[in-house]
């Protein structure tokens, strides 16, 4: 394993190299790449300590499951049971490469996800920049109160919602469209769905989502920003160069994590917006998924499985190759 | 003999009656320990081998009985004696329901049933119903399943049919044919009263797993096909009922020019996401049926996709035309439930497709009120004379009583089932507690029921108050107790109205061998048919709406030829096969 | 333009104590772009708010309006009538009281356990120093991308022998891989190695390093973490769903659940229902999809400004001295 530290966020200094701060180095200690590597590890046994309940965790709950992966390649009846099912090799997840609808709903979980992430990722930090530099604090204060609370609303009342309003039979935003002379636009039509499907997500996540970037920029000291401002810098500046880099690290966490989630569209939401004039565009890989191995007369876990396991794969490369490009560009990665 | 019914029948005396009954007959009873094979294997033949074991037949007629009209088909009230001791407690698992049965364990008819039968029962409720209420949730089960945690007995737990034949095949539960012969009298009569029911109890290996029996439901029939018109509205505009689609066309466009509503935003034809056009339309170019077929039919025995016909493309072309009229928008295949309620509230509809009117006005108690203006519109006839309802002539049999491997008495189950068939039984789960501080009674001399004959029973209202009755379980409604249900005219059941809105329908509907049993799939093409249909479905349904609205020209032939290729490409041919294949493996 | 060096107590950009009440602005007058953008930036903030206050507005309005109006269509912004049944329904749910404090009893053994381990392994995986931190980290993430689905977790749980107990509510998904790898980001930028050098120079091991200075550091990110955590335990209900056979041990967003897939009404189950009650079922259902969630939501709120004064600016500073 590699011993060179990792690639640090700008702000943090490179550590101090592993020998104790003014020892010098023994020489007639056994020196050599794995003896060097059993000694730090012994010296930082606290460390591993510390690891062990989450690890155990890892080990029980999310690799513990994995053995059910298996699914994907028998023909699983939940009689028989996981080991009990008759192995079919890769049947079940070429009959899903195959099939009419791959193409089609792999494009279209993949514009309609990616079409969300540019469009709402930068919101949730504008919002907590924004947020951040608000004086009064009873104003903050409520603003994150309410735009934190539409996180509660259960997706089906969220989407009924939207269709109330968005009506071309009788919605409000339609009425005053029309009263200022326009034509009814049918929000969920074909060349309309992406658009109303991932604005009508902005205003319920981004309040939520800004907490993170909040949390971030709490740790920047207010000295800073008084120190740049007495320099001069007027407030723009101010957070390009202080209250970015802060929650820059933060950001490219989660920008990867999000590109290795492309795969996963919000399934609920979908179906409920579903219609049939835009199935073109809004049939996705979990809608198809749903229909094809749950809502027939036996449900296909095998086949649900290979699919899962499609995602799965695609997802982690994905997540590699933008954890690649960042640890090039912003020098910063996840691993 | 009348002095009976007018004697006021509290539980307590039906069931000290019983119990005396009962305790005398103790000694004599045999308990259930006779020869079920011990090692709780599926093969439930052995009580059938042993000559033993006398069939069990119908219980004497209860003495706490209704009057019953001529003619009547159905269970009747009888006295039945506890066939066990309660000395071993079995475990059933059913589903969760807090405002009808709440809890199982001191739910009246459990106890009342235990009573009966002498079984002791152990209950656990699984919540099997998604959130929207209608679709089946079985995860939990099929986790229970795939831990081996089964309990003796499912009840009411949606299993499809083509789970329990998979399932029953592969062991889980056991065949319950022989013990039917012997131990479920009442079942057998069902038989006797309806020849088509032991074959469609059957699955694929020709053998029953499940206990059940049926709901005789009239209305259901036409459910999926129904259309309604405002009767005041046409009143209003001087207009009739149309019987051909011209006619359709010309009304349609009437209620578009004359607004009879007076909001200035009338929707002569309203539909939806979930009320689908072509069930009641396209039935006047062909026969088509309700959407759970798939577009599937029969036609000289063979199957046949309707959605790729000629017949259904001059529907389309119909449709197109109601579309340049204006009277069909785009909403009409996109509006949600909610949505095509508020337009109905408001007024606004002239001519819908809904199940019933509660899904397109406020249902209320009053008659009188807006939603009793909705009368059903009959099918009309196309310009090829075709004129057919979307009818489905194939029995309501609902959820059945499963018995797993795990059960080492499943003849105790079989007669426990069919304890529940029994009319008063059914009264209990269905109605709750009888009686006057109850919910429902027998019926009185003179009072009528749905068909105009004497009526059996009424009850209060449905569902009963929580923790009486079980609610619709294991039910046996034969058309004697549906047509045999108090009809009170000053407060007419909501059960009159949809009969009356299915009678229009009957006239038309498609000879039975033309329909589709509802089928069910062995596991090797469960999963092909799975996959195809999830290609076709949801492009049909598309192709409908956009040929319909113009997006897709129905008159061109480049257009039309592209979406038969389409299909083709999609495996169309194989699913027709595929459906072929299974409809003559159906068990006759 | 004059710039002033004196600070000012209480002057929110200086003081790390936060302002006063009611101060009085700033005696440092503000360039004529940051009194533009100070404007601009609140009216935003307002249009916003007032944009994602309207959905709220409505679901309340929606759960107390007469059942009538909202089939009609006739609500859109305030109440129409005034009808509180759905309300009383859930009031007077068997299991509601029951449901209420299980879900409290979740939500803090739930964020408890979760940000503890989240900590620790955040932490952990936050020193550059460590051997096989880069495996490590992968060793989470990738079980995390990869689902074999819910009945192996199932299978998983019950030869624990979790099976109906609240720990099978709170420790399947107790702990978030995304969660950690931002905590370890968060560890990373607000923990420098100097401090550690620092600690061992005065004798500090690892264990007292990470109690007595690392997570003192960490209010924010802890409080951030209880929050999802909280709000997801608050929120979930499929693990009890799954695991739970006992209602008693219900949590309230089940309970709620059960409530409103009770009265949907099913059309093929009408036949015999006389229309009353068929009315009076289907009017609930509408109103109670709205009334659960403004019950619901209504702890996560109240709990809400506890948390949130830990990742106001500035909180951090002083820690460290």
């Amino acid at each position: 394993m590699t011993t060179t530290p990792a690639d640090t966020p700008t702000l943090q200094p490179r550590p101090a190299s592993p020998n104790q701060a003014g020892q010098p180095a023994r020489t007639n200690r056994p020196t050599g790449r794995w003896t060097d590597l059993g000694r730090r590890i012994k010296r930082h046994w606290q460390l591993y300590v510390l690891f062990l309940p989450p690890l155990a965790y890892v080990v029980i709950f999310l690799w513990g499951p994995l053995f059910g992966l298996q699914v994907a390649f028998r023909n699983y009846s939940p009689v028989k049971g996981i080991t009990g099912s008759d192995w079919v090799g890769a049947k079940y997840l070429i009959q899903y490469i195959t099939s009419y609808q791959f193409w089609p709903t792999l494009t279209n979980t993949l514009i309609l996800n990616g079409y969300e992430l540019l469009a709402l990722f930068p919101l949730p930090i504008v919002l907590a920049v924004l947020l951040n530099t608000v004086r009064s604090r009873a104003y903050q204060r409520t603003v994150q109160m309410v735009t934190y609370a539409p996180h509660f609303i259960s997706t089906v009342v969220v989407v009924g919602i939207i269709i109330m309003l968005f009506s071309p039979t009788g919605g409000v935003v339609n009425q005053a469209i029309t009263l200022l002379g326009g034509t009814p636009v049918d929000f969920l039509a074909p060349e309309m769905f992406r658009h109303t499907f991932v604005w009508s997500g902005a205003w319920q996540t981004l309040g939520y989502s800004a907490i993170i970037y909040l949390a971030a920029l709490a740790g920047v000291s207010p000295e800073l920003h008084e120190a740049a401002r007495v320099d001069g810098a007027n407030i723009l500046r101010r957070i390009w160069h202080i209250d970015l880099p802060a929650i820059m690290p933060v950001m490219i966490t989660l920008l990867i994590l999000n590109i290795g989630s492309v795969l996963s569209v919000g399934f609920e939401k979908v179906l409920l917006m579903q219609n049939p004039l835009n199935l073109s565009v809004s049939e996705v890989i979990d809608t198809y998924s749903y229909r094809i191995a749950f809502s027939g007369a036996i449900p296909q876990y095998s086949l649900g499985t290979a699919i899962g396991l499609f995602k799965s794969i695609i997802s982690l490369a994905l997540l590699l190759i933008a954890n690649t490009l960042a640890s090039r560009v912003a020098k910063q990665s996840l691993f | 003999m009348s002095d009976l019914t007018s004697t006021p029948l509290t539980r307590r005396r039906v069931l000290t009656a019983t119990a005396g009954i009962g305790a005398s007959a103790v000694a004599a009873t045999w308990l259930g320990g006779c020869s079920p094979s011990s090692d709780g294997s599926s093969d439930g033949n052995n009580p059938g081998n042993d000559s033993t074991v006398a069939v069990k037949e119908l219980g004497p007629e209860a003495a706490d009985k209704p009057l019953y009209p001529d003619g009547y088909v159905g269970a009747k009230a009888r006295d039945y004696k506890p066939f066990t001791d309660g000395s071993k407690t079995f475990k059933v698992v059913g589903p969760q329901n807090t405002t009808t049965i709440g809890d199982w364990t001191s739910n009246h008819f459990s106890k009342w049933i235990e009573q009966r039968t002498g079984m002791k029962v152990e209950y656990q409720a699984v919540l099997t119903t998604a959130a929207d209420g209608t679709t089946q949730d079985l995860t939990k089960i099929n986790a229970m399943i795939a831990a081996g945690d089964l309990p003796d007995a499912f009840i009411g737990i949606p299993f499809s049919p083509a789970q329990i034949s998979l399932y029953g095949q592969q062991g889980l539960f056991q065949p319950l044919d022989d013990l039917i012969k012997i131990y479920a009298p009442e079942l057998r009569a069902a038989f006797e009263a309806y020849p088509e029911l032991p074959t469609t109890l059957k699955s694929l290996d020709g053998k029953t797993y499940g206990f059940k029996a049926l709901s005789d439901c009239y209305h259901c029939k036409a459910s999926d096909g129904r259309a309604w018109v405002r009767q005041d509205y046409l009143d209003s505009m001087g207009a009739s009922m149309p019987t051909t689609t011209e006619e359709l066309r010309e009304l349609l466009k009437m209620f578009k020019a004359k607004d009879p509503s007076g909001t200035g935003k009338m929707v002569p034809l309203a539909a939806g996401k979930q009320n689908r056009l072509d069930p009641y339309f396209m039935n006047s170019f062909l026969e088509t049926p309700a959407p759970t077929y798939g577009w599937m039919t029969l036609a000289d025995g063979k199957v046949r996709f309707t959605a790729i016909q000629p017949e259904w493309r001059e529907g389309l072309r119909y449709l197109r035309t109601l579309y340049d009229d204006g009277t069909l928008t785009e909403s009409t295949f996109t509006a949600t439930p909610e949505e095509l309620l508020a337009l109905g509230n408001q007024g606004r509809i002239g001519m819908a497709r809904a199940y019933y009117q509660g899904m397109i006005t406020d249902l209320s108690d009053k008659p009188g009120d807006t939603w009793t203006k909705w009368v059903p519109l009959p099918p009309v006839k196309g310009p090829a004379g075709v004129q057919k309802s979307c009818w489905s002539d194939n029995l309501l049999t609902g959820i059945p009583l499963l018995i797993t491997n795990k059960c080492t008495n499943p003849e105790l189950f079989v007669q426990w089932g069919d304890y529940m068939l029994e009319l008063t039984a059914q009264l209990m789960s269905y109605g709750g507690d009888k009686g006057e501080n109850g919910n429902w009674d027998w019926a009185k001399e003179g009072e009528t029921g749905l068909n105009g004959k004497q009526a059996v029973w009424y009850n209060k209202k449905y569902p009963a108050p929580v923790g009486q009755g079980w609610g619709q379980i294991l039910y046996y409604f034969p058309k004697g107790f549906r047509e045999g249900q108090r009809s009170d005219t000053s407060k007419p059941n909501y059960e009159k109205y949809l009969y009356d809105a299915t009678t229009p329908y009957e006239q038309y509907k498609p000879a039975r061998e033309n329909q589709l049993p509802t089928l069910i799939y062995d596991d090797a093409t469960a999963a092909e048919q799975s996959t195809l249909s999830a290609a076709v479905t949801p492009f049909v349904t598309q192709s409908l709406a956009e040929f319909a609205t113009g997006k897709k020209d129905v008159n061109d032939n480049a257009a039309w030829q592209g979406y038969l290729d389409a299909l083709d490409k999609m495996g169309i041919q194989q699913l027709v096969d595929l459906t072929q294949k299974t409809y003559e493996a159906m068990p006759k | 333009m004059t710039v002033s060096a004196t600070t000012t107590p209480g002057d929110p950009d200086v003081d790390p104590r936060g302002p006063r009440r009611g101060t009085a602005p700033s005696r440092i007058r503000d360039s004529r772009v940051d009194q533009a953008f100070h404007r601009v930036n609140l009216l935003v903030l307002g249009v916003f708010t007032l944009m994602v206050l309207y959905p709220l507005v409505y679901v309340i309005s929606a759960s107390v309006s007469e059942p009538s109006a909202l089939t009609r269509g006739e609500v859109w912004l305030w109440p129409v009538g005034l009808n509180v049944d759905a309300y009383k329904a859930i009031w007077e749910s068997p299991g509601l009281v029951r449901g209420f404090a299980n879900s409290v009893a979740y939500t803090i053994a739930g964020a408890v356990i979760g940000t503890a381990l989240t900590v620790l392994a955040g932490y952990v995986l936050a020193r550059n120093e460590l051997p096989f931190r880069r495996f490590l980290t992968l060793f989470l993430l990738i079980p995390t991308m990869l689902s074999a689905g819910i009945i192996p977790t199932y299978l998983v749980v019950r030869s624990l022998g979790m099976l109906n107990t609240p720990l099978a509510v709170i420790l399947p998904g107790a702990m978030s891989v995304f969660n950690v790898l931002i905590t370890r980001t968060f560890y990373q930028m607000n923990v420098p190695n100097e401090l550690l050098e620092a600690a061992r120079v005065d004798g500090a091991d690892e264990f007292r390093f990470f109690a007595r200075i690392a997570v003192p550091l960490s209010f924010p990110i802890i409080a951030v973490n209880m929050l999802f955590y909280g709000v997801a335990q608050w929120n979930a209900w499929f693990g009890a769903f799954l695991y739970l056979n006992d209602s008693n041990l219900f949590p309230l967003q089940l309970v709620l659940r059960e409530l409103l897939t009770q009265s949907q009404v099913d059309p093929s189950q009408i036949s015999g229902a006389d229309l009353g009650e068929i009315t009076k079922k289907k009017e609930l259902f509408d109103k109670l999809k709205y009334a659960m969630i403004v019950v619901a939501m209504i702890p996560p709120l109240i709990a809400y400004p506890f948390v949130q004064k830990h990742f106001v600016k500035g909180a951090l500073i002083g820690a460290v001295k």
